[in-house]
Parts: structure tokens; C-alpha cells; sequence
């Protein structure tokens, strides 16, 4: 039965406009914000393009995004090797460690509708077995190192309206701002995972994917609606 | 609170490669357009200039036009107190003239460029730069102390 498009993807559609909306909110609030400390300075307030294009957005944006990638990045992998009891967020106790090419339907395993890449073996099989992993760490990766260069930017902006030396980009990595903006972030994301993981082994959600069926028992491990 | 994948056995809820492509290809082109803005330091030379036409106005006595280069926080502070115009109250102010630039940076919309008798620390203003301090002397981890200073 064919579904109308916007009903088969509407979650991606959904966070994608909420993404959206409140990534202009920010930047709204945002040049509202910094112009407040202009005129508080007695210096010009600036234009909404300006703010967005300024390392002060690029930083409040990156920090974010490296740790919610981190979050992913972490979670898909962990999640191999590493389960909860009673968790739907975890694999059952019995699964953990890799997977068979036959439970991962590759090569020889692989169905007439699987990826080309899974049923391609050898190179091609490697990589798209562990894509999903490799592109969140590499937009890990480059956002954390767009946090570190626009951070550095915003940084030394604010080291020259107090009337102080820059330092370099290499004395910020290691400085205190720096890793005070990495792990505020980290320690978020991460307290959200276990959050996720620990209550949906004792809550439920009716028909949410990210729970279990309400009557399913709390030692259930994997289960979910 | 982040919504968080669930790791259960259902196909339907893993992100599609396109997704997780497009998202890496964006901030990629972040990562190119702000490292290439944060790298040239948009602003450097014109701030160097400004601090050479504000040391060059000091060095033929034309203190008002020096005024004129300050942020107007700037010019509040050197004309508080004993009454006088900001370019009388320069003239007696401890800046020594500088008549060569060192080394300049500007980062946003604040600039230090360092000359070989003064160090001065500027701000975006319309198309320009204006001088917020001038006349400063390091004290290591802490601000500059300078003889003449904007909020």
C-alpha cells in the first residue's frame, strides 16, 4: 500500500523543521544578545547577517552539534559490545559482541533488496558495515574542530575588548574555555543516554518505538513496540 | 534532553546514509568558510592603519584629529573630570608616539595592534576602526593598563 511521502517520512521531516526553527531562534535571540553587550560597550550594534557570520554563532552552533555527534558516535558503538538489562535501548544479553554475516544479511546472506555495498563483499562490505559509524565520527570530528577555530575566534574577541592578549589557537586547546565548553556539552548528552537506557527499563511510552510494549516485563531486554 | 536512537531490532529506525552525508557535507562547507574567515583575520591591515593614523596625528600635534580616532567611551574618559576639550586633555596625557607597526590582529570585531613604542587595542566602527585604548602597557595575565581607555 503506497503512504503519502510526507506521512512515510515524517519524522525526519518533523525534526528537520524543528531543527530548523530553532536554529533561527537562536541566531535571533543570539544578535539580540550580543547586541545588548554593544551598547552596554558603547559600541555599534551589528546586523543579523553579521552575528550569523560571526564566530560568536559559529561556536554556540558547533559546540553543540560535536557533542550530540560524540552522543551518537559512542552510543552506536558501545552499543555492540555493551548491555542493559531490561533495556530496549540494548541488545538482548545473549547478542552482544559482532553479528554473523548471516544475522547481518551480507554477502552470501544478503536478500535480492539488500544494499548493493552489502551483498558487494570484500572492501565494500567493510565500509558500509561501519558507515553509519564512520560519518558520525567524522562530522564529530569536524564539528569539534570547527568548535576549536571559532572558538579560538570568539575567545580571542573577547580577550581584545578587555584589553588582554589572544594567546594562539594551540594555548587555547588546552585551555580552560576550551574544555570548559567541550565538557559541559559532554556531560549532557551523556547523562541523557543513561537516562534513556535506565528509565525505559522501568517507564513506558504506549506505541513509542523508544519503549517497550507497556505490559512487556522489566527484565525484557531488546523489546520494543 | 536529546532524543536518543533506541538500539532495538526494528530497520525502520535507522537514519538514512543521505541524512547523516548531507549533514557531513554541511559542515564541512562550515568548517572550510569559517576556518578560511578565522585564518586572513578580515580587518587586520585596516586596524593597523587606523593605529598608525592615530600615532601619526599624536606625532604632529594634531590631537584633535587624534580625538577624532578614539571611540566616543574613550573620549568620555580622557575629558572627565578638570574641564578641557579631549585634545587638550591628550596632549598632557603619557602616550608615547610610535611610528611603526609590529604586528597586528584582528579577531571579530576587535583588533591589538602592537607598535614599537605603544600597543593599542581597537573596535569596529561603521566601515572603520577606532582606537578603545592606546598608550597600554602589559602586566602579563591580566588587562592592560593604559593611558587612554574606552569602557
Amino acid at each position: 500500500m503506497k503512504h503519502n511521502p510526507f506521512v512515510t517520512n515524517g519524522l525526519s521531516i518533523a525534526f528537520g523543521l524543528l531543527f530548523l526553527l530553532s536554529l533561527a531562534g537562536q541566531a535571533f535571540s543570539g544578535v539580540a544578545y550580543f547586541n545588548e553587550g554593544q551598547i552596554a560597550s558603547g559600541l555599534e550594534e551589528i546586523s543579523f547577517w553579521q552575528y550569523v557570520t560571526s564566530s560568536s554563532f559559529a561556536v554556540d552552533v558547533s559546540e553543540n552539534w560535536q557533542s550530540e555527534y560524540l552522543q551518537f558516535l559512542l552510543f552506536i558503538v558501545l552499543t555492540v559490545w555493551l548491555v542493559q538489562k531490561g533495556s530496549p535501548e540494548s541488545k538482548e544479553i545473549e547478542k552482544r559482541g559482532v553479528q554473523s554475516d548471516e544475522e547481518e544479511l551480507i554477502g552470501q546472506f544478503s536478500k535480492n533488496e539488500s544494499p548493493k555495498w552489502a551483498k558487494a563483499g570484500g572492501f565494500r562490505t567493510a565500509i558500509f558495515s561501519t558507515s553509519l559509524g564512520l560519518v558520525m565520527g567524522t562530522v564529530f570530528v569536524l564539528s569539534w574542530l570547527v568548535q576549536s577555530v571559532t572558538g579560538f575566534s570568539a575567545f580571542a574577541e573577547q580577550q581584545l575588548a578587555s584589553l588582554q592578549d589572544t594567546g594562539t589557537w594551540a594555548e587555547y586547546v588546552v585551555s580552560p574555555e576550551f574544555w570548559n565548553r567541550t565538557l559541559q556539552n559532554w556531560q549532557s548528552e551523556f547523562l541523557a543516554v543513561w537516562s534513556m537506557v535506565i528509565l525505559s527499563v522501568y517507564l513506558r511510552q504506549r506505541s513509542s518505538p523508544e519503549s517497550k510494549p507497556v505490559g512487556e516485563a522489566h527484565d525484557a531486554t531488546g523489546a520494543s513496540n | 534532553m536529546t532524543v536518543v536512537k533506541g538500539a532495538g531490532r526494528s530497520r525502520c529506525r535507522r537514519p538514512r546514509p543521505g541524512t547523516a552525508l548531507g549533514t557531513a557535507v554541511l559542515t564541512g562547507v562550515l568548517l572550510a568558510s569559517v576556518s578560511g574567515c578565522a585564518g586572513m583575520n578580515p580587518g587586520t591591515s585596516e586596524a593597523a592603519a587606523a593605529a598608525l593614523d592615530f600615532h601619526t596625528a599624536l606625532a604632529s600635534g594634531d590631537y584633535g584629529r587624534a580625538c577624532g580616532l578614539l571611540i566616543p567611551s574613550a573620549v568620555e574618559k580622557v575629558e572627565a573630570g578638570a574641564p578641557g576639550t579631549c585634545a587638550e586633555k591628550l596632549a598632557q596625557l603619557d602616550v608615547p608616539v610610535a611610528a611603526t607597526v609590529q604586528d597586528s590582529a584582528a579577531y571579530g570585531r576587535n583588533a591589538q595592534v602592537v607598535m614599537d613604542q605603544d600597543t593599542l587595542f581597537l573596535a569596529r566602527s561603521g566601515a572603520g576602526w577606532r582606537i578603545t585604548a592606546a598608550g597600554c602597557t602589559s602586566r602579563g595575565e591580566r588587562p592592560y593598563d593604559c593611558e587612554v581607555e574606552g569602557d
